[in-house]
């Protein structure tokens, strides 16, 4: 097969199954003909063309579409409505199956069809498909890649992995290049089935398991595996991408699953560069096949492969040790190393410190720009030592802490500013980003809106809110779309609470929090939070007489 | 005007270490700083020693054997500050 050859697309007949949408099945006509109509509209134009689709069929009809009438397509990692405009992606530019994002969109919908054979699409070979990657600065930044890139790594996956003999079920989105990757183009090329639906709860993942299946997760996913899933069929194959997966994670996953999950290292820019299974802590890595592995001066991986799109080796900010039999150990991300009043810090050397100590289960350093670069730390608290963090208080409890880790770090590695979390925020792909951990220590000034009216009881609080537009936290995010974060959300919701009762939020219970719609500059928005007992705190955002966001806090009476 | 100087050294503590959570007025001017008390380490001393010689100019000598009587409460430090600009006042 060369590497930029569609020809898997012709080896399925008219009516051979491509495509499973829970119980219907959509034939390889049913997904041409889509594309057929969507690629009428679309030969007319030379504008990259943006796709967001929550289904796998429509987003491969989407996809054939684009590329055949010859468009680069660029591949949303999400939709929310600020980011879509800041990308440009509006109007008739935009392919997706989703009717409420953009009136002028252009739709797709993928049904089964009877009667009419629809003509095979030739692909222009020329056409790229874009990724979206979230930069250092939190701005979104485009990643291209040919087709050739793209199909030469799914071939090689096919070599390595053998063709799927089951669903391929997963919990990420093909809009991203993993999940694009293993569940839609790994399974095409085994002239199987893609999964329509992406799953987002075990329960439905263990619900679509059949014989033979694979799982598509993400560390996110595979480190909160419910205890008593009642599993028929184990998976053949679990996969995870997208971060490090941690052993303790890998581990449960292969008591709950029967299967060591297969963790696959790579990058938008790079694509796949090798793979492990943790059947042992600390596994080394394998390069994937026609993968080059060097390293730089710093120690820095680099990377040559037909994926990573060149003659050239790209180098990757993870430090690694390479040994004799071609493996190598991942160590810290070069980024990762920091100066905190001139001096180099390792931030995953503090981490580990901190999740050496007894009373911590989990950690984050993270440098502090606005804090004069000062080191702060996010960490989630034993339940056995929550009891004394309560009783101390945050800050005593936290010079506790330092004095436990002096023993290992130096005074420039003991983290200055703390923070007691109930879980680590991770974004939708399990990713720690920098931003999220440096705005849960950003200035508490002007983080609160604007209170038009408080209606406060025992056990209820109103409040009515104007979102000023000078409030800090639409300073970050999307510059032309500014919308009030989850984070700020959860903020906002927890000072107010303390304010009223005295109740010091000490995480959120995160199953429960569900943002629905955006919330923009100038909007009015009724806050209410319930007390639901001593340590939970309801609350929700209500925005024109709709529900924008629910959830719950936990916490203690101060 | 002893009492407004240690008003500002409990906002200089504050301020200094970020005490999130605890306000000024939670400081006893008695309350030991370390220890059992509000709990600072030496790190702590020393930001706030760095931030003391600025605001009040006095100076501190590392090596004076006193220094953690000096550091003990927000009263003591109040003292110390007193002492040390009356001392320089002198000096001059």
């Amino acid at each position: 097969m060369t590497m930029s050859d569609w020809s898997f697309l012709d080896a399925y007949a008219a009516s051979d199954p491509m495509v499973r949408r829970g119980q219907k099945i959509l034939s390889a006509n049913d997904v041409r003909l889509e594309a057929v109509r969507l690629k009428a509209l679309l030969v007319h134009g030379d504008d990259p063309v943006f796709l967001y689709c929550e289904d796998s069929g429509n987003f491969l009809a989407g996809l054939i579409a684009a590329l055949s009438a010859g468009r680069d397509v660029l591949l949303p990692g999400h939709a929310a409505p600020g980011f879509l405009v800041e990308i440009g992606a509006t109007g008739p530019l935009l392919l997706t199956d989703q009717t409420g994002l953009d009136a002028g969109a252009t739709i797709i919908s993928v049904e089964p069809q009877h009667g009419v054979v629809a003509p095979s699409l030739e692909i222009d070979t020329g056409a790229t498909i874009g990724f979206f990657t979230s930069g250092s600065t939190g701005a979104p930044k485009t990643c291209i890649k040919s087709q050739a890139q793209i199909l030469s790594e799914a071939a090689a996956q096919l070599v390595l992995w053998g063709a799927p003999c089951g669903p391929v079920i997963g919990t990420v989105s093909h809009q991203h290049i993993y999940g694009l990757l293993f569940r839609v183009f790994w399974p095409l090329m085994a002239r199987a089935s893609v999964e329509a639906m992406r799953q987002d709860m075990w329960e439905d993942v263990i619900f679509h398991a059949r014989e033979g299946c694979v799982f598509v997760s993400s560390p996110a996913h595979l480190s909160r595996i419910p205890d008593g899933l009642s599993l028929v069929h184990r998976p053949a194959h679990i996969f995870s991408s997208g971060g490090p997966l941690a052993f303790a994670a890998s581990r449960d996953a292969f008591i709950k699953f029967g299967q060591v999950p297969i963790e696959v290292l790579g990058s938008t820019e790079t694509g796949g560069v090798a793979w492990r299974q943790q059947h042992g802590e600390g596994e080394h890595w394998t390069p994937l096949p026609q993968v080059e592995i060097s390293s730089d001066e710093n120690g820095a991986l680099a990377v040559r492969s037909p994926f990573a799109g060149g003659d050239d080796f790209v180098v990757m900010g993870d430090q690694v040790t390479r040994h004799e039999d071609g493996r190598f150990s991942l160590h810290a991300r070069l980024d990762r190393i920091v100066k905190i009043e001139g001096k180099r810090v390792s931030l995953p050397r503090v981490e580990e410190a901190l999740k050496g100590l007894a009373a911590i289960t989990d950690a984050v350093a993270i440098d502090l720009p606005e804090r004069n670069g000062a080191l702060g730390a996010v960490v989630v608290v034993a339940p056995e030592a929550t009891a004394e963090l309560s009783a101390l208080g945050a800050f005593r409890f936290s010079r506790v802490l330092r004095r436990h880790l002096s023993a290992r770090l130096e005074p420039m590695e003991l983290p200055r500013l703390w923070r007691f979390v109930e879980r680590v925020p991770e974004n939708a792909q399990g990713k720690r980003l920098a931003a999220d951990m440096r705005a849960l220590f950003s200035d508490s000034s002007n983080d609160v809106p604007r209170i038009l009216e408080r209606n406060i009881s025992e056990m209820v609080a109103e409040f009515s809110l104007e979102l000023n537009p000078d409030l800090r936290w639409f300073a970050g995010h999307f510059p032309e779309q500014p919308i009030l974060p989850g984070v700020a959300q959860l903020h906002i919701a927890s000072v107010l609470a303390e304010e009223v009762w005295g109740f010091v939020a000490t995480g959120s219970d995160m199953a429960r929090v569900k943002f629905r719609h955006v919330m923009q500059p100038g909007a009015k928005v009724l806050l209410t939070l319930t007390r639901n007992g001593d340590e939970r705190l309801d609350f929700r955002y209500l925005m024109n007489g709709e529900v924008a966001a629910s959830g719950a806090i936990k916490g203690i009476e101060a | 005007m002893l009492s407004g100087l240690e008003d500002r050294i409990r906002h200089l503590i504050v301020e200094t270490l970020n005490l999130e959570g605890i306000k000024a007025e939670d400081i006893g001017l008695d309350e030991a700083l370390f220890g059992d008390g509000l709990g600072l380490d030496s790190i702590d001393a020393l930001e706030i020693g760095v931030e003391i010689q600025k605001a009040f100019g006095v100076k501190i000598d590392t090596q004076d054997e006193k220094l953690s009587s000096y550091f003990s409460s927000v009263r003591a430090l109040a003292q110390f500050v007193s002492q040390g600009r009356t001392a320089q006042e002198q000096a001059i």
